[in-house]
């Protein structure tokens, strides 16, 4: 694909920059991404990586807009309250970029569908929020050999990582949490809160390891843990080593495919 | 020379009064657990399981290094425990 008159504009920011240039606009247009929850991880993710010029946006959420949900999730407006977060996030990203484009799941995440989700772009982003998704995602990435970039959310806190454990010696999501919590044992947003304008931090974060991951660019956070306390204002990276016994991808799994 | 530990802020709501930093006197990551639960009664149930281990939702680094229970903590050493946390 070759730039056209309006894009060497658009992304004249991009194209000075010696580490993408032309080469690299042309990689992000024609990169594929699929972002799971338009919320307050999607928003900011889904923003800057149209504005980017990511060639294909997919987009899954089955929710509609709650007027409690606008404190953070700034992709939706007030206008937009009983909406579907897909269809109000569709909006809000032509308007920023009209030139790439959007693919609209309006479906929840299971068992069944993400296979085929996920078989249909080049990176997956995890801004769901709930562990189910999680492991869904994690399973779904690593069976298809797909790059995943998690963020999670809670009161003043992010953690932020890349998995791709279909390449030798990195870890999946499982390495660093075999398992999802038992019921109650920590609390969601919803129970516990969240600081809004965190959200916007990790959900940033997130989508600038996305770019740095289509343009092959700077060292990638798989392999560690990102956390964010906004409450110390610090940032802290812990190594996550492979798990060797990792149900999914140790040399002996017992997951053999998505359930 | 006591060891600074760094609690999951997820569970700080749990435990009023429980910080988010604090310094404690343990040779082990499993000693670490006892002064926490010490405490605050029911931490402990809260980051390792009846094995005893520490729970699969949870992780406990040494320095920067993933530990277990039985992991030392040398004099000075900084235990950061985090949970994993789902929101979005």
């Amino acid at each position: 694909m070759e730039l056209d008159e309006q894009q060497f504009h658009r992304y004249a920011r991009h194209l000075i920059l010696d580490e993408v240039g032309e080469e690299g606009q042309e990689k992000l247009l024609d990169a594929k991404v699929l972002v799971v929850g338009a919320g307050g991880l999607g928003a900011p993710m889904l923003m800057y990586l149209a504005a980017a010029g990511i060639g294909t946006l997919g987009i899954v959420d089955y929710d509609e807009v709650e007027l409690s949900n606008l404190q953070r999730q700034i992709i939706h407006g007030t206008a937009d309250l009983g909406r579907l977060k897909v269809d109000s996030a569709i909006d809000t990203v032509t308007a920023l970029n009209p030139g790439i484009k959007i693919v609209a799941h309006r479906e929840m995440l299971t068992a069944e569908n993400v296979a085929g989700l996920v078989a249909q772009y080049d990176v997956v982003a995890d801004g769901s929020d709930n562990f189910d998704c999680r492991y869904l995602l994690n399973d779904a990435c690593y069976f298809a050999g797909k790059t995943l970039v998690s963020g999670a959310l809670l009161r003043f806190e992010g953690q932020i990582s890349v998995f791709k454990a279909h390449q030798p010696g990195n870890p999946c999501y499982r390495c660093l949490f075999p398992e999802k919590p038992p019921a109650d044992m920590i609390p969601r947003c919803s129970q516990a809160g969240i600081l809004g304008a965190v959200a916007g931090v990790v959900g940033t974060l997130q989508a600038t390891e996305i770019l740095k991951e289509i343009l092959g660019l700077g060292d990638s956070l798989a392999g560690r843990l990102m956390l964010y306390d906004a409450l110390t204002s610090r940032f802290q990276s812990v190594k996550v080593p492979k798990d060797p016994d990792c149900p999914l991808c140790g040399s002996q799994p017992s997951i053999r495919q998505v359930a | 020379m006591p060891v600074h530990v760094t609690l999951p802020a997820a569970l700080l709501p749990l435990f009023p009064g429980a910080p988010r930093e604090l310094e404690l006197e343990a040779a082990t990551v499993a000693e670490a657990m006892d002064a926490l639960e010490a405490r605050w009664p029911g931490m402990r149930d809260r980051l390792c399981d009846s094995s005893p281990a520490i729970r699969r939702h949870i992780n406990v680094f040494v320095e920067g290094r993933r530990g277990a229970l039985e992991t030392a903590l040398p004099p000075g050493s900084r235990l950061f425990i985090i949970t994993a946390i789902s929101g979005g």
